[in-house]
Parts: structure tokens; C-alpha cells; sequence
């Protein structure tokens, strides 16, 4: 009973197959297709199945449909004649993968020879074959790194995908394994690593996070994943660990020599222990640990109890006191801090404070200071900074407590930048060279009226943005008479002769009003003017955020905002 | 002026400043001390070295990237509007100049070349690379299914 149903299925499915074949031949692929899609679901014969399959690749192949073509060959691999094999070819060059192609023939040589389609494999293969350069081959391995270099991380496990060759070059480039961000998740499975041999000995920078709080469990992943990855800790010469996580509380201190060679660690609770660590063990004054960054939240006072030698060799220091919903969380009340704390820094090069109400009886004095930045930050006693040649301010003297005028003695300074301060500097910068004045609107312009008159009297003085044109039209008479190089306004709402001396001044190199009112002519103007300039140093009323030109990359950029 | 010539014996003739773009070059002027010099440069084809003078040209005026400074740290710098017209070339062309960039000591172009090469790369799938640059898939499955077991614990994270 059920061989006779299996043999009148079968009878069907031949007819439906004869249907589709004859469908084929009128060339009516599409025809064809749906009729051996019909045959195929009620077909249980592994030899018609075959058939029909065939048929299907045969059809897709000439209604030039050859992802499909490809598709199904795949998965009929063991069946493949020289038919298929020439179907797959040709579907391959078709879909523009003539590699891939000459991989197939390379990998089957037999197809070259012998069989009916043998003559064309051979034409094709001689033809493409040779041409067949990897590029990346053709250059040398150093300049290969510096295009990996400018890959994330993503885009290198594509290359290393790619060919045996592209896999050994990325391998073999060092330093794109010597910096890892990872973050450690506890509920998921895949947390070992199974690139070991390439981090094990080149890692030298890990920024390590974690969802886990509890510093026991902290230390403990961290352990175990340079163990998984086979790294030696004292390869290590960088740690950014999470903020909130002790690390180098240990009765014996044996979690602060567990990396022993760094020389840049961060991570706000660990740094306090470690710190704590140093002030009671006259023994680790910190030597090797020349510290580059210091993200602290920790009270300031502290930090004038630690032993003199502490901090000799530190130059660069980065303070950041919370901000008011920390405040809150912390239930820290006092942000005032001693300035006098910074004698303890006499090698400091880089100074960053954040939300701090500085007093100090006496002046201040960093002889060696270059960079100095401030952001909400109020009053200053008397400071001497000989060597500064940077100095950015944001939302300084805004404290009902503090005073207008801030007596700092820069002589050398070539940068300065202001947003939304209230205060007067009350010193001259004779060398100063390029100034970026930021008003909000809330501001009193008055106080950056005489900063820029001050600024003014330097001869070096060649660049200059601000974003109010109130500070251009009190200061126009003597702007127009400076030889500036590069000079950047926003928010420009003043009639046009403001403009136009800066348009003709002949040692002007780098212009950009943001402005919609400005005319078809001025316009036109200076596009003649710097019609001989690149376009880099020409952006006309461009739409575009003016902010970043707040750092472009003016012909004046000589100066460094922050030195490595 | 000096004048240059290129593997396949044509000559070209530009002002110094253009030349000395080259550090290479700069070396081989100064070592010589003779603004008329001849200097060959073997290495590059006509075709090719004629594009990378069109580039030092552009950019006679430009101050010199220091050598340390090419990379990494400019990798978030934008390549300039002429810059990306300059490199619109066939891939042949575009390795051409990267390898004459390095081989004449031009960082600032050698930078852009690799620049350009990255952005093709960038974010591409292993297949997609396969069909832009022309290489075949050498890898057995075996070592496929390998790297792909190692890239495993990074991609989804």
C-alpha cells in the first residue's frame, strides 16, 4: 500500500520535474523555477531531490540571479560536476569575486584539465591568475602598522580574517597589542580570552572596568584575566582602573608592588590608598611611579600631610573636586583648598583643577609650570607661573567669594583662553600670541575689553577669536591696526565695514566669520582675497560647528596646549 | 630648481621647495649643496612620481610633520577636501604613491595614503575586504573557524 503511494508520488514529482525541464527549454526560467519549487515539496526521492536542485541552480544561474545560484550550489557541494563547477565559477566572476574564483581553481586543478569546460577554466585562470597582487603585500611591513594603527579594534579582526598573509601581518605588528579597554562582565561565559598570544607579552596599557563594586571581587578578576591572558604584571605601565573601586588596600602592601614598573595609573579610590600607602611608608616615595595623571576626589588637605619626597619627580596633575550632585553624595561640605599645597609639586608641568575655591597666604610660585588650566575654579592669591605658556580658564570667578581681579605673573605666555570668567587679570602677557575670548552672553564684556587691550600690546600678538562682536567694535581701531594672521568671530552682527580692513589686511592667512547677513559682494571679496590660500585655511560662513575652531589647526599652531 | 628623474627616465623639473617636501630628497640637495642638481629617484615610475609632485606642490607651504608625530595620534585628524580628491585614484595608483611616499620620506602624504587605505578597510567585513583589495581566501576552514573562535570574545563584546 505505501510502496504504491511513494511510487505515485514519485510518478507526480517526474511529471512536475518533465514541467519545470520543459519550461527550461522555452527558456522561461522563472517558470521553471516555480515548477521545480512545486516538485520540491512533495518530493522524498534523494535522486530527484538532487535533480530539482539542479535545476533550481541552473535556472537562478541563467535568470542571472547568482547569489542564489551560489546559494544553493553550496549546499549541494558534494554533487558538484564540472557543470556546477563552471556555474559557480562564472557566478563568482559575475558577482564581481574574480579572487575567490581563482581560489576555487587554484584549490580544484584537476578542473583545468580534461573536462569540457577544462579549455575555459585555463583561459580565465591565465588570465586573472597573475593579476591576482595582494596590495598590502606590496608594501613594507612597517608602513602596513601604520595603517592597522589607524584601525579599531573591530575593523583588525575583520583584517586578521581576511588572508593568511593580512592574519600575520596584523599579528605581527606590536603595537596594536600593547593598549587593552576591557570590561569585565560576571554574567557572561565569554570573558576568557583567546588572543593571549597576542597580548602575553606585548600589553603595556589596560584600562580595566567592571561592573562589581566590591573591591575583593575586583581584585580578583583583574588577577585572573592577566593570568588567562598570560601577562606578567610587570609588564604593565599603565592602569586605568574603575573609579570607584579600591585596589591597593592590603595589610602587607603587596597589591602595591604588584605592578611594580607603572608609570601612569588612575582610578579615584585606588589612588587615595595608594597615596595613603606612600604617606606612611617613608620607603615608597613613589620613585618609580612617576605619576602623569591623578584623577583624585579625595581631600585636598590630605595631600600636604604626604612626605616631601612624595611627589618630586610628578608633573603632570589633574584635580577634579565633585561636582554639586557628588558633593551631595559624598557629603563633602568644603572645597576650599590651600594653594600652598602646590609647594609640594615643585616639578609640575600640567596643571588641571576643576570646582575648587582656592586661598592661600602667601604667593604661589611654580617654577616650571607650562600648562594651566581651570574650570570652576574661584579667587587667587598673587601667583607666579615664569614658564606658562598655556593658560585656559572656564568658569572661574563666578563665586559670590571671589575677588575681580586675579594678579598672575606670566611673562612667557603665548595661549590664552577665556569662557565665561568674571575677573580681571591684572598683569600684562608681552609675549602673548594667539587669544580665545568665549562670552555666553551672561558675561560683563568689560573684564575681556581689558584683557584683549592687554593682550593688544604684545608684538607677537597674530590670533585672535572671539564670539562677541561687542568686543570687536570697542577694540575696532586698534584690531585694524595690528598685523593679525589668523582671527576667527562668531555670532558677527555688525555692519560690514567692520569687516572688510581684516579682509585686505595683507598678513591676514586664515579668516572665518560666522555670519548670515553678511553680502553676496563681501563675500566675493574674500574669496578673491584668499583666492591663492588652501581651502584649509579658507572657511567662508561655513555652516559648520565653530566650535572646533576654537583648537583649528591655525598656520599659527606653534604653540601646545598640552605637551606630552 | 631641481630636476628629478623618475625610474623610466623622464625627467621633471620643480622649484626646490617642492623637491625638498621630500626628506629624502632634502638630504641627497643638502649632501650635494647644488640648487641645479640632478637627482634620480629610481625607485618611482613617471606616472607616478608626477602625481606626488602635483601633491608637494599643493603643499609647498605646509610645515613638516615631525616623524613621531604621524601616528597614532593623528588618527582622528580629517584628511582635507583637496587631499581626498588628490587620493580618488585606482587602487594600483593609490599603493603606487603610498610606497613612493615612503621610500621619498614624505610623511604628510604618506599619512593621507595610509589614511585613505584605513578608511577603505574600516568597518568592512572580511568578505568585503576580500572583494575591494582582490585577495583570495587561503585559509583552510579549520584556521577560518579558528580566528573566528578568537575574534569570537572581542566582537561581542
Amino acid at each position: 500500500m505505501q510502496d504504491s503511494r511513494s511510487s505515485k508520488q514519485k510518478i507526480i514529482v517526474s511529471m512536475k520535474i518533465s514541467e519545470a525541464e520543459s519550461q527550461y527549454k522555452k527558456k522561461n526560467y522563472h517558470r521553471a523555477i516555480e515548477a521545480y519549487n512545486l516538485a520540491k515539496t512533495t518530493c522524498r526521492n534523494s535522486e530527484q531531490l538532487t535533480k530539482i536542485d539542479i535545476g533550481l541552480i541552473k535556472s537562478h544561474w541563467k535568470q542571472k540571479d547568482y547569489s542564489q545560484a551560489i546559494l544553493r550550489l553550496s549546499r549541494i557541494h558534494s554533487k558538484w560536476n564540472s557543470e556546477l563547477s563552471y556555474i559557480y565559477i562564472d557566478s563568482l566572476v559575475a558577482l564581481n569575486r574574480t579572487s575567490d574564483a581563482v581560489t576555487y581553481l587554484s584549490r580544484n586543478p584537476a578542473l583545468l584539465n580534461g573536462s569540457q569546460y577544462g579549455a575555459k577554466f585555463k583561459l580565465f585562470y591565465d588570465k586573472f591568475g597573475l593579476s591576482i597582487v595582494d596590495p598590502l603585500a606590496k608594501l613594507p611591513a612597517e608602513v602596513a602598522g601604520l595603517i592597522f594603527n589607524l584601525l579599531d579594534k573591530q575593523s583588525l579582526y575583520s583584517c586578521r580574517l581576511v588572508s593568511l598573509r593580512w592574519r600575520n601581518l596584523v599579528d605581527r605588528t606590536s603595537s596594536l597589542w600593547t593598549r587593552m579597554s576591557y570590561k569585565f562582565d560576571n554574567s557572561r561565559s565569554k570573558n576568557k580570552c583567546n588572543l593571549s598570544y597576542l597580548y602575553s607579552a606585548k600589553l603595556k596599557h589596560l584600562e580595566f572596568t567592571s561592573d562589581s563594586k566590591d573591591t575583593k571581587t575586583y581584585n580578583f578578576m583583574l588577577a585572573k584575566f592577566l593570568e588567562d591572558l598570560n601577562v606578567d604584571s610587570r609588564q604593565i605601565l599603565s592602569l586605568d582602573l574603575q573609579s570607584q573601586v579600591s585596589f591597593f588596600i592590603a595589610s602587607d602592601n603587596s597589591s602595591f608592588y604588584l605592578f611594580p614598573n607603572l608609570v601612569s595609573f588612575s582610578g579615584s579610590l585606588a589612588m587615595y590608598d595608594m597615596l595613603m600607602l606612600a604617606s606612611r611608608n617613608s620607603n615608597i616615595a613613589l620613585e618609580k611611579l612617576h605619576l602623569k595623571l591623578m584623577v583624585t576626589m579625595f581631600d585636598m588637605q590630605t595631600l600636604s600631610q604626604f612626605h616631601p619626597n612624595t611627589f618630586q619627580s610628578l608633573r603632570r596633575l589633574i584635580l577634579h573636586y565633585p561636582d554639586y550632585n557628588e558633593l551631595l553624595l559624598f557629603d563633602i561640605k568644603d572645597c576650599t583648598v590651600d594653594m600652598q599645597v602646590l609647594d609640594k609639586f615643585p616639578y609640575l608641568e600640567f596643571l588641571e583643577m576643576k570646582n575648587f575655591y582656592m586661598t592661600s597666604k602667601s604667593k604661589i610660585v611654580l617654577p616650571k609650570l607650562s600648562v594651566l588650566s581651570l574650570h570652576g575654579c574661584s579667587t587667587f592669591t598673587d601667583c607666579e607661573f615664569p614658564k606658562l605658556n598655556t593658560l585656559i580658564m572656564s568658569s572661574c570667578g563666578l563665586s559670590m567669594m571671589s575677588e575681580t581681579y586675579w594678579n598672575v605673573s606670566a611673562p612667557n605666555l603665548v595661549f590664552l583662553s577665556l569662557q565665561r570668567c568674571d575677573m580681571i587679570l591684572t598683569q600684562s602677557f608681552p609675549k602673548v600670541k594667539a587669544v580665545r575670548f568665549i562670552l555666553d552672553g551672561d558675561e560683563n564684556p568689560i573684564y575681556y575689553d581689558t584683557i584683549l587691550k592687554q593682550c593688544m600690546r604684545s608684538p607677537n600678538f597674530k590670533d585672535l577669536l572671539m564670539t562677541d562682536s561687542r568686543l570687536l567694535q570697542h577694540n575696532f581701531y586698534a584690531l585694524r591696526d595690528l598685523n593679525l594672521e589668523c582671527f576667527i568671530i562668531s555670532y558677527f552682527d555688525l555692519p560690514e565695514l567692520y569687516l572688510k580692513p581684516f579682509i585686505s589686511m595683507a598678513s591676514m592667512k586664515f579668516l572665518h566669520i560666522h555670519s548670515d547677513s553678511v553680502s553676496y559682494h563681501t563675500q566675493m571679496l574674500m574669496q578673491e582675497k584668499f583666492h591663492h590660500n588652501k581651502s584649509k585655511y579658507m572657511a567662508l560662513f561655513s555652516e559648520e560647528n565653530w566650535t572646533k575652531l576654537l583648537y583649528a589647526d591655525t598656520p599659527l599652531k606653534t604653540y601646545a596646549l598640552y605637551p606630552q | 630648481m631641481v630636476k628629478l628623474i623618475s625610474s623610466d627616465g623622464e625627467q621633471f623639473e620643480v622649484e626646490r621647495n617642492v623637491a625638498e617636501q621630500s626628506i629624502l630628497i632634502k638630504n641627497v640637495i643638502a649632501d650635494i649643496g647644488d640648487d641645479t642638481t640632478e637627482v634620480p629617484v629610481p625607485n618611482v615610475a613617471s606616472s607616478v612620481l608626477k602625481k606626488v609632485l602635483e601633491w608637494c606642490e599643493y603643499h609647498k607651504d605646509d610645515p613638516v610633520v615631525a616623524e613621531d608625530e604621524i601616528n597614532p595620534r593623528s588618527r582622528n585628524i580629517e584628511i582635507g577636501e583637496w587631499d581626498t580628491k588628490f587620493m580618488q585614484v585606482d587602487q594600483e595608483m593609490l599603493f603606487e604613491i603610498i610606497l613612493a611616499a615612503n621610500y621619498l620620506d614624505i610623511r604628510n602624504l604618506l599619512e593621507i595614503g595610509c589614511k585613505t587605505v584605513a578608511g577603505m578597510i574600516k568597518r568592512k567585513s572580511p568578505e568585503e575586504l576580500r572583494r575591494i583589495f582582490n585577495i583570495p581566501n587561503d585559509f583552510t576552514p579549520e584556521e577560518e573557524a579558528q580566528i573566528r573562535r578568537e575574534n569570537e570574545w572581542a566582537e561581542d563584546r
